[in-house]
C-alpha cells in the first residue's frame, strides 16, 4: 500500500511539467502595517469562479490559462484588492492587506470570501478572528481562546472548573491542539478556568469539527490549529493589558526590516497577591505565567526559517504543605521551501514536554510525571492547476511517557523511591491527499492517512491469570484488578505491539447556485494514546497512556452532511450540519479505579464504545455595525461497555449510557456592536443541558461496630443509580462588555483602551458539581452544590505603542 | 486529590457552596443485611453478637425502616447452624454466644418475606496494637493532637495480603471516622493508623476500632468511602456499590449490606494533657 503512494507521487510530481499555455500566480499576502502573513485570505477570480485560499505560512498558488484576468484578494475585516492581471508567463504577486477597522463607517466592506467558502469541499470547520475574541465578554478579563470557541456549534464544556474543550460529544483528551503545529497536552491554566493561549500573541484559530483533513491524525474528535504571530516586520511595538488577574506583554519588531522579525510575549497572574494580603492565606502562592517566542527569517524568495517557543507553568504552594506546578513547554523549528511555484514545502522539527510535579511535604513526598516527544514531520503542497491540489507528507513521533516517579522529599521521609514503568512509542503516518473542483458546481477532497503505531519495549508487560487484567467479581457484582502471573521483559526499542491504522477522508460540495451548498464529509481516523481520569473534570495529574498489550487504539468513524446558504450577498449565512459518529475502544475507568500511582493502567480500565449524533444550526451576520451569530446544537451522546468474561456486567449492565460529555441541547448567542469609535459593545448568552451525573437513589446504614444505638457509629450510605443516569441543572449565563477606546487628541503611538465586562450578569449559580453527604452538625443527608463564577464584573486596560 | 480540591477552594474566593432542594427519586425498596460480627480479642466467652436488617429508604429520609419476622442463621463449614432471633420488633436480630474460629469459612441464610438470602464469608485475624503515641503538631496554625497506633503485620506468604479497617470514635464526632489500608506496599513491617483533630481535649476518650478484613470486603469498604466522600468537580464519580449477599430467590433483586466476620482489636485511649 504504502509503496502504492510512493509511486503516486512520483507520477504527481513528474505529471507537473505537462502544463501547456498555462501559469501560475503565487506569492505571500500579508499584512500592511505590520506584514505579518494571513492566513486563509481569499484569493478569486470572480469572472471564472475560480479561487483558492493562502496556507498556514500566508502562500498562495494558483494556476490558470494565458489570459487577463480580475483578481480580487479579501479577508474578512479587511479591505479587499481588486486588480487587473495579464498572464503570459508565471509572476509572483505578493499582496498587503489594511485592517479596515478604522475606515468602517466610510467603506462597505463586502467580499466574496462567503462565495468562496460554499465552493470548498471543507465543512465542520470554523474560522474565528483573534480580534473578535478580544471583544468578547469574558470571565475576570482574561482573554480566552478555548472560552470562545466553545461559543461555536458542536462545542461545549464540562463546566467553569472543566479543562479543555468538547466537541460533538467527544473528550477532552481526544481533541488536538496544535500551536504552531506543536501538540500540547494540555489546554488550561488553573484546573480549566483560563486557557494557555495568550491572545496577543496568536495569529489564527481553526477548529475542524469533522472532515478533517488527512495531514491531521492522532485524535479522534477535532483538531485546533493555533497559529503565533511571526511579529511585526516593519517596526517595533510593545502591545499589553493590564488585568485584575493577570497582565500582559509582548514586544514584537523587525530584526531586519521585511526580512526578518522576533516576537516575545509573556503573560502571568497575579490573584495569589491578594492572599498576601490576609494573614491567614499569606503562605500560600498560586499563579500561572507563559512565554511565547517566536524569530523568523526570510532567508530568500524561496526559504524561510521560523523558530517558535513556549513554555507554560501553573504554581501552587499552600503553607509549603503541598507544592504543585505542571505545564507545556514546547519548541519548534520550521522551514518553508519553495520547491517552485507550485510546490509548498514545511519541515518541522518539534519538541514538546509536558510536566507534572507534586510535593507534599507533610509525608515527604515528591511526585514526578510527564509526556515527551519529538516529532519530525515533512508536508507539501503542490497546487497543480486551477483545479487540482494535492497535499501529502510524512510524521513520526517518538513519546516517552513518565506514568509517574516517587522520590523522598527529606532525609527523614518514610517514603521509599519508586518509579513506575517507563513507557515508549513510536507513531509514524503518511498521508496524500487531493482537492478538486470538478466544476463550477461540485468539488471534493479525497486523501488517505495511513498511521501506524509501535509500542516499544523498555519495560516489563504484566500477564494475567485466565488473560484477564480486569476480572469480575460476580459475589459483589464489581470489577477488581486481575491476578498478575507473570511478565515479560522487552528489551529497548523492542517492538512490543505494532498497530497500523488505514484512515480515508473524503468531503464533497455542491454548489448549485452563488448562494447555496450541500456539502458531505466521512473520515476516519485513529488514536493510539489515551488519557486517563477518573475524575469528573480532567485534573493535571491524569496519565497519557499509549496503546499496546491491553489497550487497543481507538478508531473513530464520522460521517456528517451540511446545508449552507448566504443571504444578502453574504452580509447573513446560515450553516446547518448532522453528524453521527462512532468511536471504537474508547476506554472507561471501571466503578472504584484508583489512578494515583497506578502502574498496570489495564487493570482499571474497560474498553467500550462510543456513539454520537446531533445537529448543529447556526445563523451570522457578518458585516455591519451590528455583528455577532447564534448558534444551536442538539445532541446525543452515549457509551456502552460490555461485559466479555462470563458473568461480567460491564457498565451499567452493557446498556447505552450517557457519555460525561453529553449535552442534548447547547445554545449560545454571541453580538458585538460598533457604536462609534470610542465605545463598542459585546454581549454573549450560554444555555447548556446540565452535565450527566449519578444521584443516589436511596440510603441504608451500617454499623461496623455493631453500636446501632450510637448515632455517630452509624454510617449512612447514599445508594447510586445506574452510571450518569440524571443530569445536573441546566448550566447558562449572559455577559457582557464594553470597550472604550479614548480620542486621541493628535496622532500618536500609544494607543489605549478600556475593556468593562459583567460575567454572568444574572448571578446564575451554575452547579460544577452536586455532591450528597451527610451534615456534620445535623446528621441530615443534603444535596451540596458547588458553583464557581457568580456575578463576576471586571476591567483591562490594553494598550500599543 | 482533596489537597488539589483545597488549592482550588483557596484560589477561587468566588467558589461557593451551598445546600440545595434537590428532589431525588426514590428507587425499589430492598432488604439491607448489615452482618458485623466482631470478635473482640480481649473478650471472654459468652460472645453476643447482633445483625441488623433494614430496608433501604430515600436518600433524605430520617428514619431507616426496619425488616422484621426474618429467620437468620449463620451455619459454620461443618453446617453448625446459630440462629439468631429479633429482639421485640427492632430489626435487630441475636443470639448469646456465637464465637467463630479464625480463617473458618460461614455462611448466612436469611430468609425474609418469602425471600432466601445467602452469604458466605471468612473470618479474618487481625494485628495486636503494640503501643500508642500521641503528640501535638502545628498544622494550618492551630494545634493539633495525633494520636498514633502501631501494629505488626504479620509476613504473610507471596500473594497474600493483609487487610485492615479502623474506626475512630470520639464524643464530639458526629460522624465516627473510618480507614482502609492493606500491607500491599509494608507487609511484615511496623505500620500505623492515626488520628488527629483540633477538638481533643485532655481526658477525653479517642476509641479505636480495629478490624481484620477479607480482600473483598476491603474493596467493598472503599467503594463504601468513595461513595460517602464523593465530592467536588475533581471527586471521584460514585458508582452503585453491592455487597456479599445474594438473593437466591430472585437473583436480580440482590440484598444490599456485607456479611462480614473479623477479629476486632478495640482500644480507648484517654487524651493525655499537651506538655
Amino acid at each position: 500500500m504504502k509503496k502504492n503512494i510512493l509511486i503516486l507521487l512520483f507520477f504527481i510530481l513528474c505529471s507537473n511539467s505537462y502544463a501547456q499555455e498555462t501559469y501560475t500566480i503565487s506569492g505571500v499576502i500579508s499584512e500592511k502595517s505590520s506584514g505579518e502573513t494571513l492566513i486563509g485570505v481569499n484569493v478569486i477570480f470572480p469572472e471564472q469562479q475560480r479561487g483558492t485560499v493562502t496556507n498556514g505560512y500566508g502562500f498562495y498558488s494558483i494556476t490558470l490559462p494565458t489570459g487577463a484576468y480580475d483578481i480580487e484578494i479579501s479577508y474578512l475585516g479587511y479591505q479587499s484588492i481588486r486588480k487587473k492581471i495579464v498572464l503570459t508567463k508565471s509572476i509572483k504577486e505578493n499582496f498587503s492587506l489594511e485592517f479596515a477597522s478604522e475606515l468602517i463607517d466610510e467603506v462597505v466592506v463586502k467580499s466574496n470570501s462567503r462565495i468562496q467558502n460554499l465552493q470548498k469541499p471543507q465543512m465542520s470547520v470554523h474560522k474565528i478572528g483573534v480580534n473578535t475574541i478580544k471583544e468578547m465578554p469574558v470571565v475576570l478579563g482574561e482573554v480566552d481562546i478555548i472560552k470562545s470557541i466553545q461559543l461555536l456549534p458542536g462545542v461545549t464544556s464540562a463546566g467553569e472548573g472543566a479543562s479543555g474543550f468538547n466537541v460533538r460529544g467527544g473528550g477532552e483528551d481526544q481533541n488536538l491542539v496544535l500551536l504552531d503545529e506543536a501538540t500540547l497536552f494540555s489546554s488550561s491554566h488553573l484546573f480549566g478556568f483560563f486557557s494557555i493561549f495568550n491572545a496577543d500573541a496568536v495569529k489564527d484559530i481553526k477548529l475542524y469539527k469533522g472532515g478533517i483533513p488527512a495531514k491531521y491524525g492522532g485524535r479522534v474528535s477535532s483538531v485546533l490549529d493555533v497559529r503565533q504571530k511571526d511579529g511585526n516586520k516593519k517596526e517595533h511595538h510593545l502591545t499589553g493589558g493590564i488585568g485584575l488577574i493577570s497582565s500582559r506583554l509582548m514586544a514584537e519588531g523587525p530584526i531586519k526590516e521585511d526580512k526578518s522579525s522576533y516576537l516575545i510575549a509573556g503573560r502571568g497572574s497575579y490573584a495569589h497577591l491578594f492572599l498576601k494580603l490576609n494573614p491567614e492565606t499569606k503562605d500560600n502562592t498560586i499563579y500561572f505565567y507563559d512565554l511565547n517566542t517566536k524569530l523568523n527569517f526570510d532567508l530568500d524568495e524561496k526559504n524561510k526559517l521560523y523558530f517558535s517557543g513556549y513554555f507554560g507553568r501553573d504554581h501552587f504552594n499552600i503553607d509549603n504543605l503541598f507544592t504543585n506546578s505542571y505545564g507545556n513547554q514546547t519548541f519548534n523549528v520550521r522551514w518553508n521551501h519553495l520547491f517552485s511555484d507550485k510546490l509548498f514545502s514545511n519541515l518541522t522539527l518539534i519538541y514538546t514536554e509536558y510536566k507534572y510535579f507534586l510535593n507534599l511535604d507533610f509525608i515527604g513526598f515528591d511526585w514526578d510525571s510527564g509526556i515527551q516527544n519529538f516529532n519530525l514531520k515533512y508536508d507539501f503542497k503542490n497546487y497543480i492547476s486551477d483545479d487540482f491540489s494535492l497535499s501529502y507528507g510524512l510524521s513520526g513521533i517518538h513519546y516517552h511517557f513518565n506514568p509517574g516517579e516517587i522520590t523522598p522529599s527529606k532525609s527523614d521521609s518514610p517514603i521509599i523511591a519508586d518509579k513506575l514503568d517507563q513507557k515508549y512509542a513510536l507513531e509514524t503516518a503518511v498521508y496524500i491527499e487531493a482537492e478538486q473542483s470538478l466544476s463550477n458546481q461540485f468539488s471534493m477532497n479525497y486523501g488517505v492517512r495511513i498511521s501506524s503505531f509501535l509500542r516499544l519495549g523498555g519495560q516489563p508487560i504484566y500477564t494475567y491469570e485466565n488473560d484477564e487484567p480486569i476480572s469480575f467479581n460476580q459475589t459483589l457484582g464489581i470489577y477488581e484488578e486481575g491476578v498478575v502471573n507473570g511478565s515479560n521483559e522487552y528489551a529497548n526499542n523492542e517492538v512490543i505491539k505494532p498497530f497500523y491504522g488505514f484512515e480515508p477522508r473524503f468531503s464533497v460540495s455542491y454548489k448549485p447556485n452563488e448562494n447555496n451548498a450541500f456539502k458531505a464529509s466521512y473520515n476516519r481516523m485513529f488514536q493510539y494514546i489515551h488519557l486517563i481520569s477518573n475524575t469528573v473534570s480532567a485534573a493535571p495529574l491524569d496519565v497519557w497512556t499509549p496503546s499496546g498489550t491491553y489497550v487497543e487504539p481507538q478508531i473513530l468513524d464520522q460521517y456528517a452532511v451540511g446545508y449552507f446558504k448566504n443571504l444578502k450577498d453574504g452580509d447573513y449565512s446560515i450553516e446547518t450540519e448532522v453528524y453521527y459518529k462512532d468511536v471504537q475502544n474508547r476506554l472507561d475507568y471501571r466503578d472504584g479505579a484508583d489512578l494515583i500511582a497506578q502502574n498496570q493502567i489495564e487493570t482499571i480500565v474497560l474498553s467500550g464504545k462510543s456513539r454520537s449524533y446531533g445537529l448543529e444550526l447556526s445563523l451570522k451576520k457578518n458585516t455591519g455595525n451590528f455583528k455577532g451569530w447564534i448558534s444551536y446544537t442538539l445532541s446525543n451522546t452515549e457509551q456502552k461497555v460490555e461485559g466479555t468474561t462470563p458473568g461480567a456486567t460491564g457498565i451499567n449492565n452493557g446498556n447505552w449510557y450517557k457519555s460525561p460529555y453529553h449535552k442534548l441541547h447547547d445554545i449560545s448567542v454571541t453580538t458585538s456592536y460598533f457604536l462609534n469609535k470610542k465605545w463598542r459593545f459585546g454581549a454573549n448568552f450560554v444555555y447548556q443541558s446540565g452535565r450527566p451525573v449519578t444521584y443516589p437513589n436511596g440510603q441504608y446504614t451500617t454499623s461496623l461496630n455493631g453500636d446501632y444505638g450510637v448515632p455517630s457509629s452509624t454510617l449512612s450510605v447514599p445508594v447510586f443509580s445506574q452510571r450518569n443516569e440524571f443530569q445536573l441543572p441546566s448550566y447558562h449565563h449572559l455577559d457582557i462588555a464594553a470597550t472604550y477606546t479614548p480620542k486621541q487628541k493628535k496622532p500618536r503611538k500609544w494607543k489605549g483602551e478600556w475593556v468593562f465586562s459583567i460575567y454572568n450578569l444574572y448571578g446564575r449559580r451554575n452547579a460544577a458539581s452536586i455532591d450528597f453527604r451527610t451534615n456534620e452538625d445535623t446528621g441530615q443527608n443534603e444535596a451540596v452544590r458547588t458553583s464557581i463564577f457568580g456575578f463576576t464584573p471586571s476591567f483591562t486596560y490594553n494598550f500599543k505603542f | 486529590m482533596k489537597y488539589i480540591y483545597l488549592a482550588i477552594t483557596i484560589f477561587l474566593f468566588t467558589a461557593c457552596e451551598d445546600v440545595i432542594d434537590l428532589p431525588l427519586q426514590e428507587g425499589p425498596k430492598r432488604l439491607v443485611i448489615d452482618a458485623n460480627i466482631n470478635v473482640n480479642k480481649s473478650d471472654i466467652a459468652p460472645f453476643k453478637q447482633q445483625i441488623r436488617l433494614t430496608q433501604t429508604a430515600g436518600f433524605y429520609d430520617t428514619t431507616i425502616p426496619s425488616a422484621n419476622g426474618a429467620t437468620v442463621i449463620i451455619e459454620n463449614s461443618s453446617n453448625d447452624p446459630f440462629e439468631f432471633s429479633e429482639i421485640g420488633t427492632s430489626g435487630i436480630y441475636e443470639i448469646d454466644d456465637f464465637n467463630p474460629t479464625i480463617n473458618e469459612t460461614y455462611t448466612l441464610t436469611v430468609v425474609y418475606n418469602g425471600e432466601t438470602f445467602t452469604a458466605e464469608e471468612t473470618m479474618m485475624p487481625v494485628a495486636d496494637i503494640e503501643s500508642t503515641v500521641q503528640t501535638a503538631e502545628n498544622f494550618f496554625g492551630t494545634e493539633v493532637i495525633k494520636v498514633e497506633h502501631f501494629f505488626q503485620d504479620p509476613e504473610s506468604e507471596e500473594g497474600q495480603e493483609n487487610f485492615y479497617i479502623n474506626q475512630f470514635n470520639y464524643p464530639t464526632f458526629l460522624i465516627d471516622s473510618y480507614g482502609a489500608r492493606s500491607d500491599d506496599f509494608s507487609d511484615g513491617q511496623l505500620n500505623s493508623i492515626f488520628e488527629q483533630s483540633d477538638d481533643f481535649e485532655p481526658g477525653e476518650v479517642l476509641t479505636l476500632y480495629f478490624y481484620g478484613a477479607s480482600k473483598q470486603y476491603f474493596n467493598y469498604f472503599n467503594l463504601l468511602q468513595n461513595q460517602i466522600q464523593s465530592g467536588g468537580p475533581f471527586g471521584t464519580p460514585p458508582a452503585a456499590v453491592k455487597g456479599n449477599c445474594i438473593n437466591t430467590t430472585n437473583p436480580d433483586l440482590k440484598p444490599l449490606g456485607y456479611f462480614r466476620l473479623s477479629q476486632m482489636v478495640k482500644i480507648p485511649y484517654t487524651i493525655e494533657p499537651i506538655e
